[in-house]
């Protein structure tokens, strides 16, 4: 008997606690979810920061400060997908994530203070573009030939001969059916005449790159123009074209491209009635795209524009790492995203269909340009980071009717006025290892929209000053973070490796070290050429690291001394792998681990 | 072997704090470099579409109040937007509805009253566009 009171009792209770917990998670539930700033810690990386690095996530956005080669610290915008794709997974390095709960209205503050320092850091770097756009424009005026480059310019065949004049025909026909017949020529007039009088009497209120802006505003109006009432059509370099096989029956795809180039011809006659002084190259985009869409509804084939200002083959090889070792990987993935895109493009709505279009051009080149590497028809070059809308460069005669000492005058102007920007540059964002690096940025980005130290403390339950105590290294920000702000939670997203070699723990047993542990028998890592040599893994392993380490500087040093062997033959790489490796492998002698190997592509 | 301890330390600690600096944004290193497979899951998806059309959205509208801010000139605003829009590949802002709309609620967040929106000299151009109607759209909380 008072065995079964004991048990109705425990049962009692066991009933009482699930209740009680079954309500709890009600009330967390219908509590709205805490505004969290997430400070993302990023594990030390060998070729990347070996202190690691920091970024602020806030919703599905990261701001993070970034090293440039120009010395600059700026700030990156990036979606966190992407970001832990790049960090976590290719980059191998473990991310922790701790959470700081703030109301709505600081977080929005936050948010904003990012995106207006993000903004006009754009508006700085924009000025440097436009005046060494200058320079490059007042140096044609100097060649031999007074060329000067023109973005967008490229697409266009030299002359109506060359190309197939039907589309050109209806597109002049529609034009002057929307603006009235000899309009065009009339403003063909009126642009030559405004850039003889600019030319004569540039005005010098402006700013050096402002006047060559407007020279080049008129310039390539000029070229837009002449090319419309020409019937000139496309270079067949310039574009991009797949077969529309996989799109039979694709219905909805084609009413797409024919309300987008319906769009497009809409935008040609706006640009050609505005005033914008940079419609010019906006035009000549606009009536490439709509030979393109033109074209891809005449034939079998979806063409798209050439995405980069230059043609592949002009391109001088600028990086050896092509990824010829996983070139069919690549090319899955990337014909995967092209018909992604594809089906993408067919059911989005007409507000969102300059994006969906401007991802098709992307796509598009970007399963050609693996297609032509595979065929070993171009080498590779990295050229995916230069991408933005496209704008094949050509040459034309700038009409310029000054005297050379004009231009050298112009030419030296800009020149001291971009070295002046330059060096305003330099003390805005160079990067300081101790007062302005990725760790130091974020703490007074939010330090300044929270204007002083007790709205933050009222904010975030804290206080610190950028750079206070260690906090300039991102481990010691991390640190800081959790014993000065109100923290929520932490969450761990282990290495891309690490994730792996659990799984395999859980399915194998601790044995399988054995085999993953190293570089050369590893199933998970594929040494290539980015990373240094290196024989173990220490970054999993705390009391044989130093051992292992010791391996690692033994292989190494024999990696280098071999490299010196065979420097003529493989022009250094296997004495530079060497080196790397050397370097990173002596801090894991004393049980620092910095280099976790990483991959250059991962497979879904 | 004390020299080569003494320096391996050395090396060890001028490792750790030379290559301190950030994460490299350059080279192929980079998220952007297609040496590596460089695209999430849902690249070329609806999602991908919607949220470049949000963070675009986003970059006009903090552009429109730093410009109020800065007092700054209608070609300036103009060069800003397209350099802005050109990077998420919008060809032509000035057909684009969604620019207007963020232009005016940037304006509206940067405490620009509707009667001055009239007088502001960023938008002397803008205002003789045929899409002008959705800055005020945006203004108003559209």
């Amino acid at each position: 008997m008072p065995y079964l009171c004991v048990k109705k009792g425990f049962l009692f209770l066991c009933l009482l606690l699930v209740v009680v917990a079954a309500r709890a998670n009600l009330v967390r539930a219908q509590q709205p979810s805490p505004s969290l700033l997430e400070f993302i810690y990023i594990d030390a990386a060998a070729g990347e920061a070996a202190a690691g690095h920091s970024a602020i996530k806030l919703g599905q956005s990261v701001f993070h400060y970034q090293f440039h080669s120009d010395g600059l610290l700026l700030l990156a915008r990036q979606h966190w997908e992407s970001f832990r794709y790049f960090y976590n997974d290719l980059s191998n390095r473990t991310l922790v994530v701790d959470s700081v709960p703030v109301s709505a209205a600081v977080y929005e503050t936050i948010r904003q203070a990012f995106l207006e320092t993000y903004v006009r850091q754009e508006i700085d770097l924009e000025q440097r573009s436009r005046l060494m756009e200058s320079q490059q424009f007042y140096h044609g005026f100097l060649s031999a030939n007074g060329l000067v480059a023109l973005d967008g310019l490229g697409f266009f065949t030299s002359s109506r001969e060359k190309s197939d004049a039907t589309v050109a025909e209806e597109l002049l026909q529609k034009i002057e059916g929307g603006l009235g017949s000899g309009s065009l020529a009339a403003l063909l007039q009126t642009t030559e005449q405004a850039l003889l009088e600019e030319q004569n009497n540039n005005d010098k209120s402006l700013a050096i790159e402002e006047q060559a802006a407007v020279s080049q505003g008129h310039i390539a109006l000029r070229e837009a123009l002449h090319i419309l009432l020409q019937k000139r059509g496309l270079e067949p370099n310039s574009l991009v074209g797949q077969p529309k096989l996989a799109l039979e029956g694709a219905e909805p795809f084609t009413q797409q491209l024919l309300l987008f180039q319906e769009r497009t011809f809409q935008s040609i006659l706006n640009l050609l009635k505005s005033e914008r002084q940079d419609r010019g190259t906006a035009l000549l985009v606009a009536i490439a795209r709509y030979h393109a869409i033109a074209k891809s509804l005449a034939t079998d084939t979806l063409y798209t524009l050439y995405p980069f200002k230059q043609l592949w083959s002009q391109r001088e090889r600028l990086d050896t790492a092509a990824p010829l070792d996983h070139l069919s990987v690549l090319l899955d993935e990337a014909e995967y995203f092209w018909l992604q895109t594809i089906q993408t493009f067919s059911v989005t709505a007409d507000e969102d269909l300059d994006f969906a279009y401007g991802m098709l051009e992307k796509y598009q080149a970007r399963l050609r340009f693996y297609q032509l590497l595979a065929n070993n028809t171009i080498r590779y070059e990295d050229l995916f980071s230069t991408a933005g809308l496209p704008s094949l460069k050509g040459m034309t005669n700038g009409g310029g009717n000054r005297s050379k000492v004009f231009y050298e005058e112009q030419l030296r102007k800009t020149e001291e006025a971009l070295s002046v920007l330059q060096e305003n540059l330099a003390s805005k964002y160079g990067y300081d290892l101790f007062s302005r690096n990725c760790s130091t940025e974020l703490i007074a980005v939010i330090n300044k929209s929270l204007i002083d130290e007790q709205g933050a403390v009222e904010a975030l339950g804290g206080y610190f000053p950028p750079g206070q105590g260690i906090s300039h290294v991102p481990f010691g920000l991390q640190d800081k973070i959790v014993s000065t702000f109100t923290i929520h939670s932490q969450h761990v997203y282990p290495a891309y490796r690490l994730r792996h070699l659990e799984r395999l723990y859980e399915k194998e047993g601790g044995a399988i070290w054995l085999r993953e542990g190293n570089t050369l028998t590893s199933t998970i890592y594929s040494p290539w050429e980015k990373d240094g040599y290196f024989l173990f893994f220490t970054d999993d392993q705390l009391l044989f690291r130093p051992f292992l380490g010791l391996a690692n500087v033994c292989y190494t040093t024999l990696q280098t001394v071999a490299g010196v062997l065979t420097a003529p033959v493989d022009s250094g790489q296997r004495f530079s792998r060497g080196i790397d490796g050397f370097i990173f492998s002596l801090p894991e002698v004393f049980f620092f681990n910095i280099r976790k190997g990483s991959f250059q592509v991962i497979e879904k | 072997m004390k020299q080569f301890f003494n320096l391996s330390v050395l090396f060890s600690i001028a490792v750790l704090f030379a290559l301190s600096a950030c994460s490299f944004a350059d080279s192929s290193y980079s998220s952007s470099s297609p040496c590596r497979s460089s695209s999430r899951s849902s690249a070329g998806g609806e999602e991908e579409v919607k949220q470049t059309g949000n963070k675009y959205q986003d970059e006009i509208a903090t552009l429109a109040a730093v410009y109020v801010d800065a007092q700054g000139d209608a070609r300036s605003f103009h060069r800003q937007i397209s350099n802005i829009s050109g990077r998420y590949g919008v060809n032509d802002w000035g057909n684009n509805r969604g620019t207007f709309l963020a232009i005016g609620r940037g304006l509206r967040r940067a405490g620009v009253t509707q009667t001055s929106l009239e007088q502001l000299p960023c938008l002397d151009e803008i205002r003789k566009m045929p899409l002008y109607s959705a800055v005020i759209s945006g203004y108003e909380g559209e």
